[in-house]
């Protein structure tokens, strides 16, 4: 009886241990992991600036929305609006790269500035780190033969999951952060 | 008499002295002499990790700064011929500490190379290369 005591008691305290160096994390680590994921989403503004380009080649298009796509956890939505609707639509982000692509102007120039969090990484009960980033996003689309020019501004919010995993790199394991982007949501539209 | 033994023994013992000191500077000479000898062919000859490595360090500063899709293209075509594959592992270390490294996820040399010409962003140098046969089998990157 007084075996199985120790026993548990031991149990115990290795998971409070493990629990504990999960979560023990230093500001310096901390902040190369909010950097990452910062990263990740200055990197999607890059991407969409490339499709949304008249003059990118429909190959190099292509691909770099395959890099996009990447970037999100299967199933993301990206979120559409406009200064004429008050509607927003979302689109599972291929579906949206493709729809940009596509856009019918013959010039479009799409620029994100401010970008930053607005909710910080933090760490839920499954281990998963999650936050919030937000960006402006500056949208200029014209047409010469129909002169119509189109302008916006959209604040959207990116959800950010980080997430510890394990891979084999020539026989060895490499534990790497995953950085996965998750549904992008307008907030605010204006011209 | 007497006076010229003391001169000889004293003459006796400054030329003792002198031979205990004398050997003292030649082991100097050549401790100053060697490094030089040694040096001047290390700065010549450099391993092939160190060609590689400035070639590539240079060769993505140029992919990175591209004008044109077109530059960068050749540049990334020049580049894949200096790895045993396109599929070659990259590592990215986003930051060590206490000997642990924390990685971003690992790519390839293609995908990569597409990333500099892409994002226009030269993060990384290089912190670790593999060469088997020439070619380079691994690289491993570090935020800089």
């Amino acid at each position: 009886m007084k075996n199985t005591g120790i026993l548990i008691l031991g149990l115990f305290l290795a998971t409070v241990t493990a629990a504990f160096a999960q979560d023990n994390i230093s500001p310096r680590r901390k902040q190369a992991i909010d950097s990452l994921a910062l990263e990740k989403v200055k990197d999607l503004s890059k991407y969409i600036s490339i499709i949304g380009n008249k003059e990118t080649q429909f190959s190099e298009a292509n691909r770099v929305m395959d890099r996009a796509e990447e970037l999100f956890a299967a199933g993301a939505e990206m979120g559409v609006s406009s200064i004429n609707t008050k509607e927003i639509a979302y689109y599972k982000v291929r579906r949206y790269f493709e729809r940009l692509m596509a856009l019918n102007y013959d010039k479009v120039n799409i620029t994100w500035y401010d970008i930053q969090y607005v909710s910080d990484l933090e760490r839920q009960p499954d281990g998963r780190y999650v936050g919030v980033i937000t960006v402006y996003q500056r949208f200029e689309g014209t047409s010469i033969e129909t002169g119509m020019n189109y302008k916006d501004t959209t604040k959207k919010d990116i959800t950010i999951y980080v997430e510890k995993k394990q891979t084999q790199i020539a026989g060895r394991t490499i534990e790497f952060w995953d950085v996965m982007l998750g549904d992008v949501r307008v907030t605010e539209t204006s011209a | 008499m007497l006076m010229a033994v003391l001169v000889l023994l004293a003459m006796g013992a400054c030329k003792s002295k002198k031979k205990a000191v004398e050997p003292a500077p030649a082991p100097v000479v050549k401790e100053e002499a060697a490094p030089v000898k040694v040096q001047a062919p290390a700065a010549v000859v450099r391993s092939a990790e160190e060609i590689a490595v400035e070639k590539l360090e240079s060769q993505f500063a140029s992919i990175a700064s591209a004008s044109n899709v077109t530059a960068a293209n050749q540049s990334i075509q020049e580049v894949l011929a200096m790895f045993s594959n396109q599929e070659t592992p990259i590592l990215i270390v986003i930051h060590e500490e206490g000997g642990v490294k924390d990685y971003d996820e690992p790519t390839t040399i293609k995908k990569y190379l597409e990333y500099l010409k892409d994002t226009k962003k030269n993060l990384n140098y290089i912190s670790d290369i593999r060469l088997a046969g020439g070619k380079v089998t691994e690289l491993e990157l570090k935020r800089k």
